[in-house]
């Protein structure tokens, strides 16, 4: 269970959430531009600073940790991949930051790489890799970190359509096996009922606790329906 | 925050080795001071012949940069990368360049003489002059370039369409450009003359052409008088100081003019009177800039069989103390990385390597004979002298690599080691081997404090250059100067190839 109850300020944008999320399910987030979808994201997995509040999960607090200790792996709009460096060594930096891994990590790191196909594609560059492979190696990253919370900020957003329902099927298959909490920020509806069976809605300076998908995407009632 | 505890470090080694000399020098200066008339006379020529460089500078680098901006030829780019020659060329090469071409019986003098006109000499307010300007009208001209070039196509086009003739033109979209950018080079280049040492060493000297620096030099080594000279530097770093923050102040840290400048130019169609204008300009001032240099060269080339056995011990001193230095400056200016940086590298350059060895000289001559640690007292020198470059180069990397990357290295949870070695440092290379690179060929052909205190027991190849041309031994000083140019360029160039090599 993660319980998020906060409130933030900064120059030009003040948001405040009081919510509870589950800990094995899919949860989309979508509001207006510029409401603090990013933030609200950036707030939970340590990147920004509450300004006053608690985040805690499974009822120890985590608000006071640094990123990489909040059990959370965040997938970032860009840059999700060290450019200079191969396939192989984005992934092992995961695991160790030694130039040579150990055998046990090595396994891991196969294991990874088939589960989210990117078989072959060891030695290259993430230049040489096709948008759809980078988004495939970006998330074997997260998952060899082995966080049980998700955060997407938009990776797929420079993807085709279909590329991205790949993606997106991807993670909802992973996120089920391994039992995650996933927030995804999207800009599309379609993707909150393609994967989420719940959304949070963002608007007005406040993060709102979760609804049914169909009825926060409700385009005639729905509290997007100005929105949408 | 490994990062802080080391930049905090490299500010504290950078204010002992500057300010260090300079509180000696301060207190080393002569209470009961009054200036002589050789005193007063120096200033004024300083200020004169650094005020008649930088704006001769900037006139002709105008037209120059202009012509380049808007005509597309053969050889454009080899011409702007050419541009970027004289900064690591070393002073006394260019000199003797100059000499082969304006000197007695240089290639204009023969022409002049031939048709009867009375002839022209280097030594003296127009020497100082010539060197000052084939030094700085390529930096002008890049600066100017890269204005020209970061403004928005659209802007032609449309002056084009509405068929503007020339005045009206450079009213509405050059001046905006001359305005921004040409109070900043006037004063970089005025900084840059005002401490010029080695051009007024060689071309100036004589009551007539002195400067404060060259006045610091000869009454510190021949005078023995440190008061006076020690005065002198006071006077002139508050000059120097004044221009750099009256100009930080007044236009802002200056634009880094260390860009790449290859963008294809638009087709346009203009008069067939500025198409010769243009290349009237392009074409005297790459005789102007290159003919120097050939000569030397080929002239260099043809005395090789004079050069002795004994240049080999000054060669192994000038790499070593090149590559050296480049290193320290280079790992010193990472600690750099910020605004406070960017400021005291920019205020650095008030500072001139003549003072600072002067002021090192007086601060160990109570422990140590300095005649006996001359190579220490240059690589300290030199090391301080690159940090500016240093810095300049590798700030817009850093703060690249920061912006890019820093988030991504907090979500992998990177210790700072594994940041530096896994990300910072593979990202960095470019900019640090090119800022390696720039700041050994500087070192190779520096001709400053090694002129104060070299002597018989440490000489670098500059140092032998120079005093083979003092005995009129001007083929030999041409053939070594050749070998300065290759190792300088050569040492640029390998540094420069190492950073474009990708691990695969």
């Amino acid at each position: 269970m993660l319980k998020i109850n906060f409130s933030f300020e900064e120059t030009y944008l003040a948001i405040s959430a009081n919510l509870s999320l589950e800990s094995d399910k899919i949860y989309a987030i979508i509001g207006p531009s510029g409401a603090g979808k990013s933030t609200f994201l950036n707030l939970i997995s340590g990147f920004s600073e509450i300004s006053s509040g608690s985040i805690s999960w499974n009822e120890k607090e985590i608000s006071d940790l640094p990123p990489s200790k909040r059990n959370i792996s965040i997938l970032f709009q860009d840059n999700n991949l060290f450019p200079h460096l191969s396939v192989w060594r984005n992934l092992a930096l995961a695991v160790s930051h030694w130039p040579k891994i150990s055998n046990d990590d090595e396994a891991k790191l196969h294991s990874v790489i088939s589960e989210v196909g990117i078989h072959g594609l060891e030695s290259r560059k993430p230049s040489q890799l096709s948008g759809g492979q980078q988004s495939r190696v970006a998330l074997a990253r997260v998952l060899l970190q082995k966080n049980k919370i998700l955060l997407l900020d938009e990776p797929f957003a420079a993807l085709g359509p279909s590329l991205k329902d790949q993606m997106l099927e991807l993670i909802e298959k992973i996120a089920r096996k391994r039992g995650l909490l996933v927030l995804m920020v999207t800009h599309d509806p379609a993707d909150a009922n393609k994967i989420a069976s719940q959304t949070i809605v963002v608007k007005n300076n406040k993060v709102h606790p979760p609804l049914n998908t169909n009825i926060a995407l409700d385009p005639i009632n729905g509290p997007l329906a100005d929105y949408l | 925050m490994a990062q802080r505890t080391f930049s905090i470090v490299a500010n504290c080694t950078l204010l002992f080795a500057v300010l260090g000399p300079l509180v000696v020098l301060i207190f080393h200066a002569d209470q009961n001071f009054t200036f002589t008339s050789a005193d007063i006379a120096a200033l004024k020529f300083t200020l004169l012949q650094a005020a008649l460089s930088s704006l001769l500078s900037v006139l002709l680098a105008w037209p120059l940069a202009l012509a380049l901006s808007r005509r597309q030829f053969r050889g454009r780019r080899l011409l702007i990368v050419a541009l970027s020659v004289p900064f690591i060329l070393p002073v006394i090469v260019a000199i003797l360049g100059l000499l082969s071409v304006f000197g007695n019986s240089g290639l204009l003098n023969s022409l002049l003489s031939f048709f009867g006109f009375p002839v022209f000499s280097i030594y003296g307010l127009s020497g100082v002059l010539l060197a000052h300007i084939f030094f700085n009208i390529p930096l002008a001209t890049r600066a100017f370039l890269l204005a020209l070039e970061r403004r928005p196509k659209e802007l032609d086009r449309l002056a084009d369409g509405l068929n503007l003739n020339f005045l009206i033109r450079f009213w509405i979209l050059d001046w905006p450009i001359v305005r921004l950018i040409a109070p900043q080079i006037f004063s970089l280049i005025f900084v840059l003359c005002l401490t010029s040492f080695a051009v007024v060493l060689t071309l100036g000297g004589g009551p007539k052409a002195t400067t404060l620096e060259l006045a610091i030099y000869q009454s510190f080594r021949f005078e023995l008088d440190f008061g006076r000279a020690s005065f002198l530097a006071f006077i002139q770093l508050a000059i120097a100081a004044l221009t750099c923050v009256l100009s930080i102040i007044i236009f802002g840290l200056p634009l880094n003019f260390n860009q790449s400048l290859d963008r294809p130019i638009h087709k346009r169609y203009l008069r067939l009177g500025s198409l010769f204008w243009d290349f009237g300009i392009i074409i005297l001032m790459g005789l102007f800039l290159t003919i120097p240099l050939i000569s030397v060269l080929l002239k260099g080339v043809q005395n090789f069989y004079l050069l002795e056995i004994t240049i080999w011990t000054p060669i192994f001193n000038s790499i070593t103390l090149a590559l050296l230095s480049a290193l320290i400056s280079t790992i010193l200016a990472m600690g750099f990385m910020n605004k406070w940086g960017e400021v005291i590298g920019t205020l650095s350059i008030a500072v001139s390597p003549l003072i600072i060895g002067a002021g090192l000289f007086l601060m160990i001559r109570n422990f140590i004979n300095p005649f006996e640690v001359t190579f220490w007292v240059i690589l300290t020198v030199n090391s301080i002298m690159g940090l500016p470059f240093a810095i300049r180069i590798m700030r817009p990397a850093s703060d690249e690599i920061i912006t890019n990357f820093h988030r991504l290295s907090i979500a992998y949870g990177m210790t700072p080691f594994a940041w530096f070695y896994w990300v910072y440092l593979p990202r960095l290379k470019g900019a640090l081997t090119y800022s390696m690179g720039l700041v050994a060929a500087l070192s190779m052909g520096d001709l400053g404090v090694i002129v104060l205190f070299g002597g018989a027991s440490f000489e670098t190849l500059p140092l032998v250059i120079y005093q083979l041309m003092s005995a009129y031994r001007i083929d030999q000083a041409m053939a070594s100067a050749v070998i300065l140019v290759l190792i300088s360029i050569g040492i640029f160039l390998i540094f420069d190839r190492i950073g474009k090599t990708r691990n695969a």
